[in-house]
């Protein structure tokens, strides 16, 4: 699904959604196909859902989005990681 | 403050007050390697803060995996005596196998002029800053 259509099927929703094809381009994630896993009216529960789906599959690319916003505008980051002593 | 090395990691605790409510953060990092500031999202849900339509989403990718974060807000956040005001956080996870609840970046500590003073295992202020 295109964002677009997502925000018709789920009007004024918390979506948590996989990325099902997405690119990086100037700082940014640019997703092109979504798969809606599940949608709230309230975004704490979009955001405990899309934490139990990250926690247990961390590969997956599942994001959490507000369908009244007109554009998915998603900054991106780099994150080298945490190394503790060893 | 004091610092404590946990895993060989400098750890503080302070505060974070997002949307009216404060969290209290009991180890967070502090970490110069990275230009933002985390504070776990399972902290911010216990008392009542979540994402709305004013805030932004942020991809932020890394070793094993990706991760969408929110960003929002902070009024404030504290560590001991160093305080600063309306910066924004980003709001993730923080799922790296040990207890972390904020990971404490450049951006904050700089704002701070924050003196991380890792003979004494100290964090200070820029009044104590030695000449």
């Amino acid at each position: 699904m295109r964002w677009d259509e997502v925000r018709t099927s789920f009007p004024r929703q918390w979506v948590v959604a996989e990325a099902l094809k997405a690119h990086s381009e100037e700082h940014r994630r640019v997703v092109e196909d979504l798969a809606v896993l599940a949608a709230f009216p309230g975004s704490a529960d979009a955001m405990r859902k899309q934490l139990e789906i990250h926690r247990a599959e961390p590969t997956r690319e599942v994001l959490m989005a507000f369908t009244g916003w007109e554009r998915l505008e998603i900054e991106e980051i780099l994150w080298a990681g945490i190394r503790r002593a060893g | 403050m004091k610092i404590r090395l946990e895993d060989g990691l400098p750890i503080v605790s302070g505060s974070i007050t997002i949307s009216g409510k404060t969290v209290q953060l009991t180890h967070a990092l502090l970490d110069t390697g990275s230009g933002g500031t985390l504070v776990s999202a399972d902290r911010l849900l216990e008392v009542g803060v979540e994402a709305d339509p004013m805030d932004r989403i942020v991809s932020v990718r890394g070793i094993g995996g990706v991760e969408f974060v929110v960003r929002k807000e902070a009024s404030e956040i504290r560590l001991g005596d160093l305080v600063v005001r309306d910066l924004p956080v980003q709001i993730g996870s923080l799922s790296y196998g040990f207890e972390l609840d904020g990971i404490v970046g450049t951006d904050v500590l700089h704002a701070m002029e924050a003196v991380i003073d890792l003979g004494s295992l100290e964090l200070r202020g820029p009044a104590a800053r030695r000449s």
